[in-house]
Parts: structure tokens; sequence; C-alpha cells
């Protein structure tokens, strides 16, 4: 196991809390090593959890490699398309800054956090919104 | 009748190069699943994510399929070649239409083509697919940068394909880049200096000669007409020469908007369309 079961709980409280106020999806991906470039690995990850087959294809996909410390933020063409590149970057940023100091959940929380507003903002909660994809932090 | 040594060992080195030689040629990769294959890793993986978008959005809106692909090398095979090869063995484009068109770059060899079928050749024929290297692929590509150079002929051939290309050449070659400013200064003479003095005269003239309130009215309405007649006159002889070159062709927000219609690569597994970023702590 790669975070413990506190870590992971609150992980998934914060994922819970952002996707409280959209209709997007976000998960987490943890795993060990990553052998090529992480953006291509996480985008098969994001392929595999079956994340592009959201109805508003708005699913974010947080991919980390712990002991390559390497990772990536994926997100589906509907939610990239509003967004950009630069709000990627800057997500990226944040989360490598607790990274360097070791500060693993806080990074991810912070950017689990920082996603889930914008998704507020571009897809807000629809009354008949239900959780297309689960919370829980995928591991392997 | 024994074969002289010489002979058999010159036979045994000919079937030997004969078996040897196509492993030394770069085999040509399985047909992809994504629109953006960067073999030579010259590309960044924003810029990956992003064309990777857009050539997704361009296939569902269209259903032309515009492929990168790009090689460190072609290994002495000749470029045309491995082309070819590369897009029979590949099959971009719909069967029915032939709509399929591919970007290749050689990185060592500095090579680039585009690859085109025969059902986009309409709008993509070989003068223009030439100037899109010249002039929107290479001059990035001289200066190291192979993602704004990929981006500039992904957003060229697109727009190409819609026949809103044109060649930027004007901006890119200096000599015509100055006389285009003569052109220009003198323009602006002709444009807006000598009319004014021509007006002034004319309303001067009116003055000296109808008195001071008719002359007013009647130097007012000359002027007037005289605006309206050179408007016309300029709009048709010389907005071409005054507006060119400086259009900008390359806008991003071109390929964005318009429906979603869903399908993927085809051929392909899942279908992630969007972007994203990558980093190391």
């Amino acid at each position: 196991m790669l975070l413990n079961k506190e870590l992971k709980k609150e992980i998934v409280r914060a994922i819970q809390k952002a996707e409280k106020l959209t209709s997007g999806e976000i998960r987490v991906h943890i795993q060990s090593k990553c052998n090529k470039d992480p953006f291509a690995e996480g985008k098969k990850r994001f392929q595999k959890l079956k994340m592009h087959k959201t109805k508003e294809r708005n699913g974010v996909l947080i991919f980390i490699a712990l002991d390559s410390k390497e990772f990536a933020i994926l997100g589906d063409i509907g939610i990239h398309e509003k967004v950009g590149d630069n709000f990627w970057c800057d997500i990226r940023d944040k989360m490598t800054e607790s990274f360097k100091k070791d500060q693993i959940k806080e990074g991810i929380v912070a950017g689990v956090e920082g996603i889930g507003e914008k998704l507020k903002h571009f897809f807000p909660l629809q009354r008949d919104d239900k959780n297309e994809l689960s919370n829980a932090v995928s591991e392997g | 009748m024994l074969m002289p040594l010489n002979t058999i060992l010159r036979t045994l080195l000919l079937a030997c190069c004969m078996f040897v030689l196509p492993v030394f040629a770069i085999s040509i990769p399985e047909k992809p699943t994504g629109h953006v294959n960067d073999y030579a890793n010259i590309l960044d993986s924003a810029t990956k994510a992003n064309l990777e978008t857009i050539l997704l959005r361009f296939e569902e809106e269209t259903s032309n399929q515009l492929v990168i692909a790009t090689f460190n090398s072609l290994e002495g095979q000749t470029l045309e070649d491995f082309s070819i090869k590369l897009a029979q063995k590949w099959k971009i484009g719909t069967k029915k239409n032939d709509n399929g068109v591919i970007l290749l770059v050689f990185k060592n060899d500095r090579q680039v083509r585009i690859e085109v079928g025969y059902g986009l050749e309409g709008a993509l024929p070989d003068i223009t697919c030439s100037q899109i290297i010249r002039y929107e692929i290479v001059p990035a590509f001289k200066e190291g940068n192979y993602n704004q150079g990929i981006i500039n002929g992904i957003t060229a051939i697109i727009n190409a394909t819609k026949g809103e290309y044109k060649s930027s050449k004007v901006q890119n070659q200096d000599g015509e880049l100055e006389a285009n400013k003569l052109v220009l200064s003198l323009a602006l003479m002709f444009y807006l200096i000598f009319p004014l003095i021509a007006y002034l005269i004319c309303l001067f003239l009116c003055i000296q000669f109808f008195g001071v309130p008719l002359g007013v009215i009647v130097g007012l309405v000359i002027v007037i007409i005289l605006v309206i007649l050179r408007q016309i006159f300029f709009s048709s002889v010389f907005g071409q020469t005054i507006s060119g070159g400086q259009n900008g062709y390359f806008n991003d927000s071109n390929f964005f908007g318009g429906g979603f219609s869903g399908g993927g690569f085809s051929g392909g597994g899942g279908s992630f369309g969007g972007g994203g970023a990558s980093g190391r702590w």
C-alpha cells in the first residue's frame, strides 16, 4: 500500500467536497514507478479508469508515481477547452511546491481543491447529477 | 566444378547483405492510436496534449484525419519512399474519402513532408504544402522551436482544408517586408495627408468664391462628396495592398467552438482528448 488509510481518507474527503458543487469528476491515481512520460502513462490510466466516459467530458485525473517523483494532471476535452493550458500548469506548480517539501497529501488535496474550484465554475452541479466515477484513490 | 573461393565468398557476402540490409533500414511503426506520434521526442507534453485536442476536434468536425509523426532519422531511406510506405501502412483517412494527411518530420535529416490523401489534394495541392513547410514550419524549426513549428504547420494545414490558408511569405522575407513598408507609408501619404490639404484648399476657394455663409456650406458639401468618392476608390484599388501581410492567420481560437459529436480516432482504443500538465519533484 502506497499511502496509509488515513491519508487516503483525507484525499477522498477532498474529492467528495470538491465534487459537491460540480458535475465534474475528479480521480486520483497513485503508483510507485513510472517508466515513461508521466503524461503518456497518465493518459493510459485515464482510459483504463474509463474517465473519458463522463457525459460532459469533464473528468480530471491526478496521476502520481511516488517513487519516480513524477506526476501528471489530465483533464478531458470538455474541461480542457474551457480552462486551457495555463490552468493545468498553475495546478502543477502548486502541487510541485508541496511535493518538494515532501507534503504529498497536502499537494494532492491542494490540486483537488484547485481543480474543484474550476469545475464548479464551468460545470455547476445539476439537479440530476450522479457521481459518474468512483471517488476512491486508485492504486497500482 | 568447384567454384573459386572468392566467388563463394562474394556470393555469401551478397546473401548476407540482402539479409541484413532490410534490418538496417528504419522500420515503419504499427498504425498508432493517437494523432500525435512523437517518436523523435521533440515535442513537450503540453504541446502534444494541445495538438491531440486540436486534431481530435478537427477529425470530429470534418472527418479529415490529420496525423503527426516525428522520427529521428530516415536511416538512409529516401523521404518519398518512407512517407509513401508509412501512408500505405497506416491508412490514414476514411476509406471512402481518402481524406488523410500525415505531417512527417525527420529531425536529424532536417526533412519535413506533408503526405496528402487523394481526397484532400484539391484543398492541399503540392504548392500549398510546400508553402506551408517553407514559410510556417521551417522558420520555427531553424530556431530549434519544434513545438511552434508543428503548431504553425498544423494550423496552416487545417486552414488550408477550409480554404483559408494564405502564405505569409510577405512576413517572412525581409526584402519584401521593406517594400511593404514603403508601400504603406506612400499609401499613408496619399490616403491621409494629401487629401487633407486638398480639402482645405477646396474649402478655402469656395469661401473666396461664394462669400462666408454660402461658401462654407458649398465647400463642406464638395468635401463630403470627395471623401465618399475617395473611400470607394481606395477600397477597390488599394485596400488589398494596405492590408496585405497584416492579417493574422494563426489564431488558435479558430479551432475551438462548434459542436462535439463523439467518436474518436478510428482504430484507436479509448479517446482521451483533453489536455493537462505533468511535472516532477
